[in-house]
């Protein structure tokens, strides 16, 4: 069975971005846009994903309160997290890193540096 | 988040157009950021302005009926506080005012403001000893020299925290196309031999985010423009049917999936206004309306006169504005989100048209439905 991804992102363009080169790497990307969703989602489901990538600016919840829910929450708490953020401040990599986060990413970034992380969470 | 800094700059635009002193305090109350009318009172009641730094609003002002506390516990809540606070100048005068008092959304450190905005109670609304009046009758004078004149009392950190904020909000307007822009040409690069279709697609996702890009920068130019030459507007006598016309024919290829018309009196309306900036303001407003109509809908711009106004009407029926957004959608960065709807922009154009119509002294009114469409007024007095 492919391993599953859950992307946490707003814009359209970044999902298909990231769903393609996921894709290409034989992931099954699971999208949902926004933090209220995915909480649902996680809740639900029986077949966790992998890896969470999420987006920080999202509408509603942001993205490192998403991540410090993932991480109190014994179901989900070993799931590595990667955090994408638009905004490259001191305060937000400090919060990602409060939150438990596994990886604090900024836009844009490189494609290759992006699926490297991926691979290197995965192997973790 | 996204909106914070810039809240706090409509609330002290607006707010020193309507009222006579702005206060806005952190969420224990502790004055951050206050117009120069508040210097005056201190003066006045020989209160040394620099101690303001410590200050809390409770202790400046207080209420006949209600502890400060309990008006603090209201907003936080999301209330909104509307009465009379007064101000203990020395020998135990007052001076009263009429305030209303409100939250600033914080933001993603869950940080809040209160905003307070003071208006000097009328002298023949309350009844006043005649040697006070004599004190204080010398006030609404004083108030309007001080008015436009914002004073920071808050830290350099505070400062830069606000400085951050406002940048952040630009950082991600820019740096998420830029992000599809360079992840996408970067998989152009290496996988040459990607189906047609694909490429096709990875190639129009470049091009309308670089278009996105394009308009981004170019808001963020004409409102920073707007807000640096407020008073600047170039004003001369134009018929507004040429405008009008103008517009519709600049949007005539854009519409072409939609039924796009116009309604024009016969008789011409000459007024006296900003032509450039005016036509900015209509673009916007067709814009819009052309963005979110969906194929097959209907979008009308028409122009007549009522008693008292000229009326540029434009009218959609497109998505229309959900009713808990109606008190945001001249907000800078404002945008209605519909999942499943891919809709672009910043969110600027609204709110550039808002502060273009109420430079000329215009007035701006709108009807909405979800679902049904929306109508934008732009009402100019004759």
């Amino acid at each position: 069975m492919k391993k599953t991804i859950l992307l946490v992102e707003d814009e359209r363009a970044i999902q298909v971005l990231i769903t393609y080169h996921l894709g290409k790497l034989n992931y099954n990307v699971i999208i949902k846009e926004t933090a209220e969703a995915a909480i649902e989602y996680l809740q639900k489901t029986d077949n966790l994903p992998e890896i969470i990538i999420t987006d920080v600016l999202l509408p509603g919840m942001n993205g490192i309160n998403l991540c410090r829910l993932v991480k109190t929450d014994p179901k989900t708490q070993d799931i590595p997290v990667v955090i994408l953020s638009s905004v490259d401040y001191d305060f937000y990599r400090q919060g990602a890193e409060n939150s438990g986060a596994d990886y604090f990413m900024t836009k844009p970034f490189r494609i290759k540096d992006f699926i490297n992380i991926i691979k290197k969470l995965m192997t973790v | 988040m996204k909106k914070k800094l810039f809240d706090l700059i409509e609330i002290l635009n607006e707010g020193i157009k309507k009222y006579d002193m702005i206060i806005i305090t952190d969420q224990n109350g502790k004055i951050e950021l206050y117009n120069k009318v508040l210097s005056q009172l201190c003066n006045s009641a020989n209160k040394d302005e620099v101690l303001l730094q410590d200050v809390t609003i409770g202790q400046l002002f207080h209420s006949d009926e209600i502890e400060f506390d309990l008006i603090l516990n209201t907003l936080e809540k999301g209330g909104e506080f509307n009465g009379l606070l007064n101000f203990t100048l020395s020998f135990n005068q007052k001076i009263p005012f009429d305030v209303k008092a409100f939250k600033i959304n914080g933001d993603i450190n869950k940080n809040f403001r209160y905003a307070f905005l003071f208006k000097l109670k009328e002298m023949t609304d309350i009844e006043i000893d005649p040697l006070e009046q004599k004190t204080w009758s010398k006030f609404p004078n004083q108030f309007n020299k001080n008015k436009n004149n914002i004073d920071l009392i808050t830290s350099y950190e505070e400062l830069e925290r606000l400085k951050e904020d406002f940048l952040s909000s630009v950082s991600h307007e820019l740096r998420t196309p830029l992000a599809s822009i360079i992840g996408f040409a970067e998989t152009l690069k290496n996988d040459p031999d990607l189906p047609k279709e694909i490429y096709k697609e990875f190639l129009d996702i470049i091009l309308n985010e670089g278009k996105r890009l394009s308009a981004t920068i170019n808001d963020l130019l004409d409102i920073s423009q707007l807000y640096r030459e407020s008073a600047n507007l170039q004003l001369k006598y134009i018929e507004l049917q040429k405008l009008v016309n103008r517009v519709f024919e600049q949007f005539k290829p854009l519409a072409t999936k939609i039924d796009f018309g116009i309604q024009l009196q016969e008789k011409p309306i000459f007024i006296y206004a900003d032509e450039n900036k005016l036509q900015q303001a209509i673009n916007n407003l067709v814009s819009n309306a052309i963005k979110f109509t969906p194929e097959g809908g209907k979008v009308t711009i028409a122009l007549y006169e009522t008693k008292k106004n000229y009326v540029l009407e434009v009218s959609d029926t497109g998505i229309g504005i959900p009713e808990k957004d109606f008190n945001k959608i001249f907000d800078r960065f404002y945008r209605v989100e519909r999942p499943g709807m891919e809709i672009r922009g910043v969110g600027l154009g609204l709110s550039i048209t808002k502060k273009i119509v109420d430079l000329h002294g215009y007035k701006l009114e709108f009807e909405s439905e979800v679902n049904k469409g929306s109508k934008f007024k732009i009402l100019i007095p004759k």
